[in-house]
């Protein structure tokens, strides 16, 4: 156990060492600090500003093209890794590590985003956190952050691993026009009443009560989850290129 | 164990690295493949690893098409091109962390191979702090310590001092008399060819067979 504890940090300190992670680390003190100056308003509280950053569409771009950069990189070095893949005993083994990788990484780079926001707020927002009740479901405001950072994270994570899957079913080049093609035609996608976008996610859903947007979140992170295990078992049977 | 590499192409754009490639590779020999950096020899070792697939033709393995099934090639193990270790990881712990995927073996063979490659007293420092040597010599040993049954070797002398190069000779020799196919890429011919059963020259994307 002690092992695996130690081998699992250092294979984030591993990514975290590439000069990648430099430019995306980057990218986000850059966000949060523009965020701060250009969007808040002085009257917002702590808890406010947060929905502030993580509703605004340019802020969550930046945000994913560092998850996008940080996807990339994640493939890089494990394609770079020859000892490691031919002691795999096929492409499903080879899928699953890269996999679990890519969620590892895109949950630090998520996590440290998270906090730079959070200290940044910290500097500028400390004499008002705001908490209190949301009035649309007349729930604690605390509550209902919590939720949507989480649901936040997930289709994060999920839109992390849209990338790996079109990494790996196409060149590189092609690879990449995709993700961005498939980025940024979503965080401007225009709001329709059945949220099938997963940007409506990363909105405060108009529904009637907490828990119809707690179920209706579900289900589509439900369904995102079912078509992504059918393009992960597609991957593994179409993907060409595993080395570098 | 039987390889057969039946008219394979490799092509990269338009550019065309292998061309039509016919070879038998069995047990018990050391293969020797030589060409200038460039001529195809890491590809092609990179394919018979199921790393990549060929543009035409097909790998055997014991009559079974590796790529084909999805699958990499049973107990074969390669450095090509160096490998990735962690580098606050010592070079045991690396090793270790490799042995972990198939637990195969233990402490006692990571140590006992780290022996054999003049590694054992440098064996606690971080992979950050190895000269090219020794992270060459760590490179070998992930090769050798599962007792692989096929070896492969690209430029595997490179940067290791002479005391250790001619115990890994004397090595491999020995590996081959128990039965392992090995094959060795080098662009310098002298490196392989007192070892080498046979001798493969790779130019512009041919392969010729060299009279030993």
């Amino acid at each position: 156990m002690k092992n695996k504890i130690r081998n699992f940090f250092s294979e984030l300190n591993f990514f975290v060492s590439s000069e990648k992670f430099l430019l995306i680390f980057l990218f986000i003190i850059i966000n949060n600090v523009y965020g701060a100056t250009a969007l808040l308003f002085p009257e917002d509280s702590y808890i406010d500003s947060l929905f502030s950053f993580f509703t605004w569409s340019y802020y969550l771009l930046i945000l994913q093209l560092c998850i996008f950069i940080s996807v990339n990189t994640t493939i890089n070095q494990f394609e770079k890794n020859g000892a490691l893949i031919i002691r795999f005993k096929n492409h499903k083994e080879y899928l699953k590590e890269l996999f679990k990788r890519v969620v590892r990484n895109t949950l630090f780079v998520f996590i440290v985003n998270l906090i730079v926001a959070l200290l940044i707020l910290n500097l500028i927002r400390f004499y008002n956190i705001g908490i209190g009740t949301m009035d649309m479901y007349n729930i604690s405001n605390v509550l209902y952050l919590i939720f949507y950072i989480i649901r936040t994270c997930v289709i994060i994570l999920l839109n992390a691993l849209v990338f790996l899957y079109i990494m790996k079913n196409t060149n590189k080049n092609i690879g990449i026009v995709l993700c961005l093609f498939y980025l940024v035609g979503n965080i401007f996608s225009f709001r329709e009443p059945l949220y099938i976008f997963y940007s409506e996610y990363f909105n405060i859903l108009i529904c009637g009560t907490f828990i119809e947007e707690v179920i209706r979140s579900i289900i589509f992170i439900g369904v995102f989850g079912v078509i992504l295990k059918i393009v992960h078992e597609y991957t593994i049977k179409h993907m060409k290129k595993l080395v570098d | 164990m039987k390889i057969e590499i039946k008219n394979v192409t490799k092509k990269f754009k338009e550019n065309i690295v292998l061309d039509n490639v016919n070879m038998t590779l069995e047990s018990g020999k050391i293969y020797g493949f030589i060409g200038r950096n460039g001529s195809g020899k890491s590809v092609l070792l990179k394919m018979i690893c199921a790393f990549y697939e060929p543009t035409s033709g097909e790998i055997l393995f014991d009559g079974e098409n590796v790529i084909k099934n999805k699958s990499f090639p049973k107990n074969t193990r390669a450095i090509i091109e160096g490998p990735n270790f962690l580098p606050d990881l010592t070079g045991e712990e690396n090793l270790q962390l490799l042995a972990d995927i198939q637990k195969k073996i233990g402490k006692k063979e990571i140590e006992e191979t780290l022996k054999l490659v003049n590694l054992y007293e440098d064996k606690d420092k971080k992979y950050s702090k190895y000269s090219l040597g020794m992270k060459q010599k760590l490179g070998l040993a992930q090769v050798f310590m599962e007792n692989p049954d096929v070896i492969i070797l690209d430029e595997p002398f490179n940067g290791i001092e002479d005391k250790t190069a001619i115990k890994l000779r004397e090595f491999l020799k020995e590996e081959k008399k128990k039965g392992k196919l090995i094959i060795i890429a080098t662009h310098i011919k002298e490196d392989v060819d007192k070892l080498v059963d046979e001798l493969y020259k790779f130019d512009e994307g041919k392969i010729t067979k060299l009279e030993k």
